[in-house]
């Protein structure tokens, strides 16, 4: 990782930088806050520790400056010889993340740092995670914003689930946070369907419907690959699970592997409800956007058939939120022509229901 | 009164690496000259404010270099100099003492890592 740090006291910079090397860190040191910001500006920087008092532009000037840019997040330290809780309440205030005093302590540090890649890289893969679900989709004209919802939906449902119904035990912060990362890689295997099945503008045959029907062990094949060579990284199992059972039906009438009931990973019924939700409610070649009221209709008649019981129950607890999220994350225009996409669905739900 | 230089402190900073130490304490020696004749000049033309950010400065590298007791007086006088107190000739004075009593203890190691380092056979100081 790499990180800046800008002190207008050399002999401070000389001990920082030593030690931050040492700590396997790259480091790049700057003397007053216009310098540091030139760096963090036009290189990849993510982490910054920061005097206080610095010429030219100071500490917290700094910070403001980051903050105002776009982009990656940087995390940002103090290290001052500023004390007490007035002085740390006006670091945090202006966006610090942490704030340590003069002279640093090494070991503190350390553990300070580790705090900060932590933070950061979280950052980073959820940055990862999404460009690769956005490259996946971008061959797919019509879904828009279909990702955004798709993880706001789930995120809303695993809320619900969290505080009332069966599931409560079995969802925490945790779940929460990784299906909102991870729902939107459900149709990753659509990378390996051809344009020929995935772009056609028209009903699939039964056997583009097959061929359709292999992203979901597309998806599994890739994603499983990913964990092969990262085993610790815990949400590409779980982006695996919900790309390869987001098509499961509740009554094992589903595909890939006709699983039913709770055989079905839980994140993975989740976002099936949100799927089906938001293909009824988008404009299809073959169909026009449903109304709200149309679409909970046909999710209501899947209770227990397609979907699970339980989770089509938080979906109606919540179902404003579901309004709200489609509204907020409605594309301005829509082409008028659109390509048979989520032509399983149309099968499933619209044909098939 | 607290220790003019924490010697071990600063090896522990510097990873017990004396070459590091040297250059913390060559650069800090340098700062500090610097910034008590800004000090100084900040003082004697009646800027307090300055003199308040100068002796700030100076608290945070002596913490850095291992010298509690510069680090103390510098606070000392930055909160005097916050209250507009103008009667600081003496406390300019004491650092500038403090100074000499660091200095004095950061070449005895300086010496002391000398000899540590001749074991080469060939003395380096006389
Ligand atoms: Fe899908």
């Amino acid at each position: 990782m790499r990180l800046v740090i800008v002190d207008d006291d050399p002999s401070v910079l000389i001990v920082l930088q030593a030690y931050l090397e040492s700590l396997g860190y790259e480091v790049a040191a700057a003397t007053d806050g216009a310098e540091a910001f030139e760096l963090v500006k036009h290189g990849d920087y993510r982490v910054v520790i920061s005097d206080w008092e610095m010429p030219n532009m100071n500490g917290i000037e700094l910070c403001r400056k980051i903050r105002e840019r776009s982009g990656e997040y940087v995390y940002f330290m103090l290290l001052t010889s500023r004390e007490g809780k007035d002085a740390l309440i006006d670091g945090l205030d202006s966006g610090a993340d942490d704030f340590l005093t003069k002279p640093f302590e090494p070991e503190e540090l350390r553990v300070r740092l580790r705090t900060a890649e932590r933070i950061v890289s979280l950052e980073s893969r959820e940055l990862v995670i999404f460009s690769l679900a956005r490259l996946a989709e971008s061959r797919d004209c019509e879904t828009g914003e279909h990702l955004e919802r798709i993880r706001e939906y789930s995120k809303a449902l695993a809320q619900r689930l969290a505080q009332h119904g069966a599931y409560s035990d079995l969802i925490d912060a945790d779940f929460v946070r990784s299906i909102y990362s991870t729902s939107p890689l459900h149709d990753i295997g659509k990378v390996g369907i051809p344009d020929s099945v995935l772009l056609k503008p028209g009903k699939l045959t039964p056997a583009e419907f097959e061929i359709m029907k292999e992203h979901a062990e597309i998806g599994r094949q890739t994603l499983e690959d990913a964990l092969k060579a990262h085993p610790n990284a815990h949400y590409l199992r779980e982006a695996r699970d919900i790309a390869w059972c987001h098509h499961e039906r509740f009554d094992g009438t589903g595909y890939p592997r006709q699983l039913s009931g709770d055989e079905i990973p839980l994140s993975a019924r989740i976002v099936t409800v949100c799927d089906v939700y938001d293909a009824l409610t988008s404009k299809r070649h073959y169909k026009p956007a449903f109304t709200h009221e149309k679409s909970r209709q046909i999710i209501l008649d899947g209770k227990g058939t397609h979907f699970d019981p339980e989770i089509v129950d938080a979906f109606l607890a919540i179902e404003e939120q579901f309004k709200a999220i489609r509204k907020k994350f409605s594309p301005g225009a829509m082409p008028s022509i659109t390509w048979s996409l989520n032509a399983n669905l149309e099968n499933q739900v619209t044909v098939g229901n | 009164m607290p220790e003019a230089f924490l010697i071990d402190e600063l090896h522990h900073r510097c990873m017990g690496n004396p070459q590091l130490v040297q250059r913390v304490l060559a650069s800090f020696r340098l700062s500090f000259m610097n910034d008590l004749a800004q000090m100084e000049i900040h003082f004697l033309s009646g800027q307090l404010e300055k003199v308040a950010k100068t002796a700030h400065k100076i608290k945070g590298s002596a913490a850095n270099a291992a010298a509690p007791a510069i680090s103390e007086l510098a606070q000392e006088v930055e909160s005097l100099a916050r209250q507009g107190n103008n009667d600081l000739d003496q406390q300019i004075c004491n650092l500038q003492s403090e100074f000499t009593r660091f200095a004095s203890a950061a070449f005895r190691e300086d010496f002391r890592q000398s000899d540590d380092d001749s074991s080469t056979g060939k003395p380096t100081c006389a």
